[in-house]
């Protein structure tokens, strides 16, 4: 153990633990090897055991499925299975004898006597077999069975006592094997266990040792350290040894001498600092009780302060307080949800610009202006908020002033007012409109009468004011009750609001009476289309609750100025006129003006008879000249139609063909004029091969782009040739550029059709139009030519018209030329072609040919002249 | 595995099954053989089978080698073609009505031709026909390898019930070396003064037998059996060659004929084989096992059995091998024409019991085993009594070196005079226990031939009565069908 003081720690452990490993491993290896042997051993012996057992026991089943076969065969009835059993005995019989010669080969157990004993046993029974299968080939199953009964079962015995001896000796072969085994295997598990002990006490020993040399040294410097840590002082523990525990005591024995020098200085600091903090303490006695007074001070005010800041927090009214350049510092909860905002978000934020997002400009200005002059600001504003939601509210801005009566913050002062707003304007509403109908009642029509007849009298345009009666309502009401009365009124409120124009006012006069307000109006006629439509909407029955109910307006109309000059008078003459109304027969209307009325009237009646004008054959059209200038010969004509209507006699053309286009008319009186202008062109045509047919076109026969399908219809029906027709348009045709309107013109240009611009010069004279439209022909109003010998400018108009049409390309016709004057001023500008009653009227299509197709043009022109 | 590779190796592996079956094809069985083992294969893999099923087969002691093969060769081939396993055992010795009424654990088994009605009555079989349609099979007829008689071995009342596995036509099997022994010809000639030969008719048979009668030596004449169980089968083609076409037992109202001249000319000639017989053949239970062992060891001169007879005389084991010819059946003459009958006289053909719990494997196993290649195997097995049911085992080299050629030749010739076994007909157990019973009793000389035939004739009309005439006529139309319609000579 010496030896062993001189190394240190680590190098005796590694010693110690390697020792012990190597002492294990060996031990492991022995057991290991112990252990293998004695499994090989019993492998072996179990092995040979079973093996033979197994073979022993093999030719036990298979001597006795031999014999089960063996008495099949003898006793076998069907003679064709015979074969298939003999094929079953010989195999059973090959397999047993290979098996039997394996089993003598492998057995080592058994003696050998037994073993011949049974070879003989065997070779006996198979001679039976032999005899028993050839008795079975022959049919002899009496003899099979009598061997199989009383001969080879003998043998079959034998053999079966033979494998049960073999069986017992082997038994007892087995049995020796094992007690040999068990011995050795005894044996080597107690060297094993002698070994082991050995490896124990050595492992055992040197532990206690090493630990006793290890224990007494540490306890030695355990308990010198202890003295110390309890203040004792004394003298060097003893170094003993050369390793780490050595040099360990040394150390500590300097530590020890070190700690006694430092112990005396710190006892001497510790009296001084004593007296010291005594000193101190004193001192800090009177300051705290100096802070406790301040602090119970500061105490109060803060709650006073947290109880008035509670109290804006909570207060339903909107609060914030913002310093004196508009940012909001303080702002409250019931301030902040109002406006949808976070608190920390408006914290901070001018709280001009918020205002100025939430309400009017001039507001804003208003009130900037009001607190920077130091004053209060007080208003009602809608405010829109977060989300779109308006809200009213009452705002109060006021100045906050420091002692000395400068502005330091502002505070502002918000609450809700909107339930309250809300609540006037529905008083408002229901002071206004009529609950049943949600029309305006009487007093906001007549409140907005009188704002329309001052726009009226600003403009100087027509108020119509039409009052409007349910004829036979009380009866209803009476008869199916109130409520089915009110809800009649309700859909015809409905149908009044549809059949007037959005800007019209529909009102609820009262009972069974409406108001309608028609503004912005030319003329009082101008109202006429509007009462047909309110008639028209009440031809309709209502079906009110399963009713199916008839009722029809009377309606009295008067136009302001001419009919009154206040709502009062207005409202009165148009009550009379419906009285008229009544009077007339119900469901009709009537002005208060008479001239109005009447014309009214007979509009509607020319209407009633135009639409009955064709198939009464009252139309019929007449046929103007054209003559070129130059020769003075007809080139074609300008079919113009003419009504002879059986009510009126001849109307003209100013008259019906303004109300066709207004009723839609025209299209079937243009289709009819087309067809028979065309076949009326195409007998000229013969006679003259280059005569043109010229037509007027409405605009409204463009709408639906029929107008195309038309023309060539007619075409087709006549045989005239296309590029031989000439329609005539009007400038207002081209002014709103309507696709299907230039589709129409270029596909009519494309298919040859000439197209002519009439009336040129009366509307805008938009250059344009002959640039970006298709035309061939510019016919030059007639305005221009009748005053061109007059007047220079209109000349200088003509000239330029002239020039420009030329320059441009374009066929001229002047239109209306009556004197050799103007034809002359013609001739001079160079326009190609002329109509006018100076060439001739237009004429019936008998009386054109019986003129200008048989004769010369000169001798016309000259008579006519 | 993801499905759809799952669904690929699947599609795979039935590719190479099919490449397997198309090689299995051409070197071992027909259409038929390959047909069936797909569908198998095919039904599997739609679950109507399941994977790795056992079929238990049970057939007779005599007769489990023909089902089985060669050291189980077809018992092996079926189980490796089909993943399925084929479980073949010995059926005891009853009767297939009580067998199979009884039995619960059978998915195929055999049953004589004419016991079909009464199982059929007792709802004992599964019919057939629609396994037929459903898997697109027939029973060809046709010359090169149609089935010898599947009209009479497979219908019953327009139906299929059985699958044909076993041609067991009657023969005569005579010593030919005896008829060609020339001191016999001239003993013949100069007692009976006609030649030595086959015979033609039912009373030369009776002289031949006579001739060669010698109880004596140990020798008889006639090796028929002559008990209670199987003497219809020795006493139907007597009968039924009596008249042009046929002698039928039962007139078209099912009136029985056979208390007729005819009937009592048949039965005399078979009661006249009994002085040429063993001492024990009247002995109940005295059937074939009886009689064979002396024709196969060369105590007799003449037997009739069916087509596996000259299986076992053919035996090197047989004293009899090489000596012994098969000839048609005698007939007999009416006017001048030789009317030959014979008739299926046991018949071990395939049925499938109501029972089955298998009845999809065992139609498809029946359908392989007597395909026309595969069943060569099955009928030429040595060690089995299944004879040839189809007109391919005919030609085949190795079913001639087990029957002989000329063996097989007379069958041929023979298919034509077959009439149907038995009555056909519902009931048939209580008809044909009664004519056995009547004959027996008349060869042991307690009945005169005529008093037997009465005594069956009106036995027979208490039957058809309990049976329901009408329905048995019914039946008996389609039975008479049958019937050859022609005679050969």
């Amino acid at each position: 153990m010496n030896m062993w003081r001189f190394t240190s720690f680590r190098k005796q452990l590694l010693a110690a633990f390697g020792g012990i490993g190597v002492l294990v491993m060996i031990m492991l290896l022995l057991g290991n090897q112990i252990a293998g042997v004695s499994i090989k051993q019993f492998t072996r012996l179990i092995s040979d055991q079973v093996q033979v057992l197994a073979s022993a026991n093999d030719l036990h089943l298979r001597i006795g499925r031999l014999r089960l076969v063996e008495i099949e065969l003898a006793n076998l009835t069907d003679y064709f299975a015979v074969a298939n059993e003999l094929q079953t005995l010989n195999r059973q019989i090959t397999e047993f004898q290979r098996e039997l010669e394996l089993f003598e080969q492998q057995q080592q157990y058994a003696s050998g006597a037994v073993m011949r004993s049974l070879g003989r046993s065997w070779e006996l029974y198979r001679q039976d077999l032999q005899v028993v299968s050839g008795y079975a080939k022959k049919m002899q199953m009496g003899e099979a069975i009598r061997v199989s009964s009383f001969q080879s079962v003998l043998h079959f015995k034998d053999i079966q006592l033979q494998l049960q001896a073999v069986s017992s000796s082997m038994k007892q072969a087995v049995q020796q094997a094992y007690l040999r085994t068990e011995q050795e295997q005894q044996q080597l598990r107690s060297g094993f266990t002698l070994v082991s002990l050995l490896g124990l006490f050595v492992v055992i020993s040197f532990v206690v040792l090493f630990s006793r040399s290890l224990s007494r040294r540490v306890i030695s410097l355990r308990d010198a350290a202890e003295r110390v840590s309890r203040g004792f002082t004394h003298s060097p523990i003893h170094v003993d040894g050369n390793d780490e525990l050595a040099s360990l005591a040394a150390a500590f024995n300097q530590m020890q001498q070190q700690v006694q020098s430092r112990e005396r200085a710190l006892t001497e600091a510790h009296d001084t600092l004593e007296m010291r903090v005594e000193h101190r303490t004193r001192e800090l006695n009177a300051s705290n009780q100096h802070l406790q007074q301040e602090m119970d001070e500061r105490r109060r005010v803060e709650i006073s302060l947290k109880l008035l800041s509670q109290a804006m927090e909570q207060s339903p009214v909107g609060v914030f307080i913002a310093d004196i350049k508009g940012r909001i510092e303080y702002v409250n909860d019931a301030f902040v949800k109002s406006l949808g905002y976070h608190s920390a978000a408006l914290t901070g934020e001018s709280f001009l610009l918020l205002i100025q997002k939430a309400i009017p400009r001039d507001v804003t200005r208003e009130l900037i202006a009001t607190i920077n002059a130091g004053q209060e600001w007080r208003g009602e504003v809608e405010v829109r908020l977060e989300g779109g939601v308006f809200e009213w509210m009452s705002l109060r801005i006021a100045p906050v002033k420091s002692a000395d009566r400068q502005i330091t913050h502002f505070l502002a002062i918000k609450e809700d007012v909107t339930v309250r707003k809300q609540q006037e304007a529905k008083i408002l509403y229901q002071a206004q409109f009529d609950s049943l109908t949600d029309l305006p009642n009487r007093a906001l029509a007549l409140d907005r009468l009188s704002h329309s007849m001052v726009a009226a009298e600003r403009h100087g345009s027509k108020v119509v004011l039409m009052f409007l009666d349910l004829d036979d309502f009380k009866k209803i009401n009476d008869s199916l009750g109130h409520e089915i009365g009110d809800k009649l009124l309700m859909q015809a409120a409905a149908r009044l609001k549809q059949a007037v124009r959005k800007s019209d006012t529909v009102a609820r006069q009262g009972g069974d009476e409406f108001l309608v307000i028609l503004d912005g109006l030319t003329t009082g006629a101008d109202a006429e289309p509007v009462v047909e439509n309110i008639l028209k909407s009440f031809n309709c029955s209502f079906l009110v609750d399963g009713h199916d109910l008839v009722v029809t307006p009377s309606i009295g109309l008067a136009v302001y100025p001419e009919d009154g000059e206040d709502p009062g008078k207005l409202l009165r003459n148009a009550d009379l006129a419906m009285y008229q109304a009544k009077e007339d027969g119900r469901n009709t209307f009537h002005f208060y003006n008479r001239m109005i009325h009447d014309h009214s009237l007979q509009r509607l009646e020319l209407e009633r008879e135009l639409r009955h004008a064709l198939e009464r054959e009252e139309m019929e059209l007449y046929y103007q000249p054209l003559f070129d200038i130059k020769s003075r010969k007809l080139v074609g004509a300008e079919a113009l139609i003419r009504w002879n209507s059986r009510a009126f006699g001849l109307v003209s053309p100013n008259h019906f063909i303004g109300l066709a286009e207004q009723t839609g008319l025209i299209v079937q009186l243009g289709e009819w004029a087309m067809q028979h202008a065309c076949q009326q062109a195409c007998l000229w045509q013969n006679l003259l091969p280059d005569f043109l047919m010229s037509i007027n076109v409405s605009p409204r026969q463009f709408r639906g782009g029929f107008i195309t399908g038309t023309i060539l219809r007619s075409l087709k029906q006549s045989l005239f040739p296309i590029n031989q027709l000439q329609i005539e348009v009007t400038e207002g045709l081209l002014i709103r550029n309507l696709p299907e309107v230039q589709e129409a013109l270029t596909t009519l240009d494309r298919l040859g059709v000439r197209l002519a611009m009439d009336d040129f010069g009366t509307g805008y004279s938009s250059l344009s139009y002959l640039k970006n439209f298709p035309f061939h022909t510019l016919k030059i109003d007639r305005s221009f030519i009748n005053d061109m010998t007059d007047d220079p400018d209109y000349r200088t108009i003509v000239s330029a018209a002239i020039s420009m049409g030329r320059a441009l390309g374009l066929s001229l016709v002047a239109e209306g030329v009556e004197t050799e004057q103007q034809l002359a001023i013609l001739t001079e500008e160079g326009c190609q072609t002329a109509q006018g009653f100076l060439f001739g009227k237009p004429v019936p299509a008998a009386e054109f040919s019986d003129r200008w197709m048989e004769g010369e043009v000169d001798d016309v022109v000259g008579g006519a002249v | 595995m993801t499905p759809v590779s799952a669904r690929k190796r699947k599609q795979f592996g039935g590719f190479l099954l099919l490449c397997l079956l198309l090689s299995a094809h051409v070197v071992y069985a027909g259409e038929q053989a390959t047909r069936a083992a797909l569908l198998v294969r095919e039904l599997i893999a739609r679950g109507e089978i399941s994977p790795g099923s056992t079929l238990r087969l049970m057939v007779k002691q005599g007769n489990i080698a023909n089902f089985l093969g060669t050291e189980s060769e077809l018992k092996a081939r079926w189980e490796r073609l089909t993943g399925t396993f084929l479980d073949a055992r010995v059926m005891p010795q009853l009767a297939s009505h009580e067998f199979i009424s009884n039995g619960t654990d059978v998915d195929l088994t055999i049953a004589r031709n004419r016991e079909y009605p009464d199982l059929v009555r007792a709802g004992l079989l599964n019919d057939l026909t629609p396994l037929m349609q459903r898997f697109g099979f027939s029973l060809p007829e046709d010359a090169v390898s149609g089935y010898l008689l599947a009209r009479l071995q497979a219908y019953f009342d327009g139906r299929v019930y059985a699958i044909p596995a076993d041609g067991d036509v009657a023969l005569l099997y005579l010593r030919r070396d005896l008829l060609e022994d020339e001191e016999n010809r001239r003993a013949f000639q100069q007692q009976y003064g006609e030649p030595l030969q086959a015979p033609e008719t039912w009373d030369d048979y009776l002289r031949l037998a006579a001739f060669f009668n010698h109880p004596e030596a140990g020798f008889y004449g006639a090796l028929e059996p002559r008990e209670p169980l199987t003497a219809w089968m020795y006493w139907m083609p007597r009968y039924a060659s009596q008249a042009v076409p046929n002698q039928y037992l039962f007139d078209d109202r099912m009136r029985p004929l056979i208390a007729s001249p005819a009937g009592i000319r048949a039965t005399e000639n078979f009661i006249r084989t009994v002085p040429y017989s063993p001492p024990d053949i009247l002995g109940a239970g005295k059937d074939y096992s009886y009689t064979l062992p002396f024709f196969f060891n060369g105590k007799g001169f003449a037997t009739i059995i069916t087509l596996a007879g000259a299986k076992l005389f053919n035996l090197d084991s047989s004293p009899v091998k090489g000596k012994f010819s098969a000839v048609p059946m005698p007939g007999s003459r009416v006017a001048d024409t030789l009317v030959r009958r014979s008739t299926l006289i046991y018949g071990n053909n395939l049925v499938i019991p109501s029972s089955s719990r298998q009845p999809l494997l065992a139609f498809l196993f029946a359908m392989w085993v007597t395909d026309p290649e595969v069943s060569l195997h099955a009928v030429g097995v040595q060690a089995g009594f299944a004879d040839p049911f189809r007109y391919s085992h005919l030609d085949d080299p190795r079913i001639k070196q087990v029957y002989t050629a000329e063996v097989l030749a007379v069958l041929g010739r023979s298919l034509a005079d077959v009439v149907p076994a038995g009555t056909g007909l519902p009931g048939d157990d209580e008809y044909i226990a009664v004519l056995n019973q009547q004959l027996w009793r008349a060869a042991k000389g307690e009945l005169s031939a005529a008093v037997a035939m009465e005594q069956t004739a009106e036995a027979w009309n208490r039957i058809t009565d309990r049976y329901g005439r009408e329905e048995q006529i019914r039946y008996w139309r389609q039975i008479r069908g049958l019937y050859p319609h022609t005679a050969h000579e």
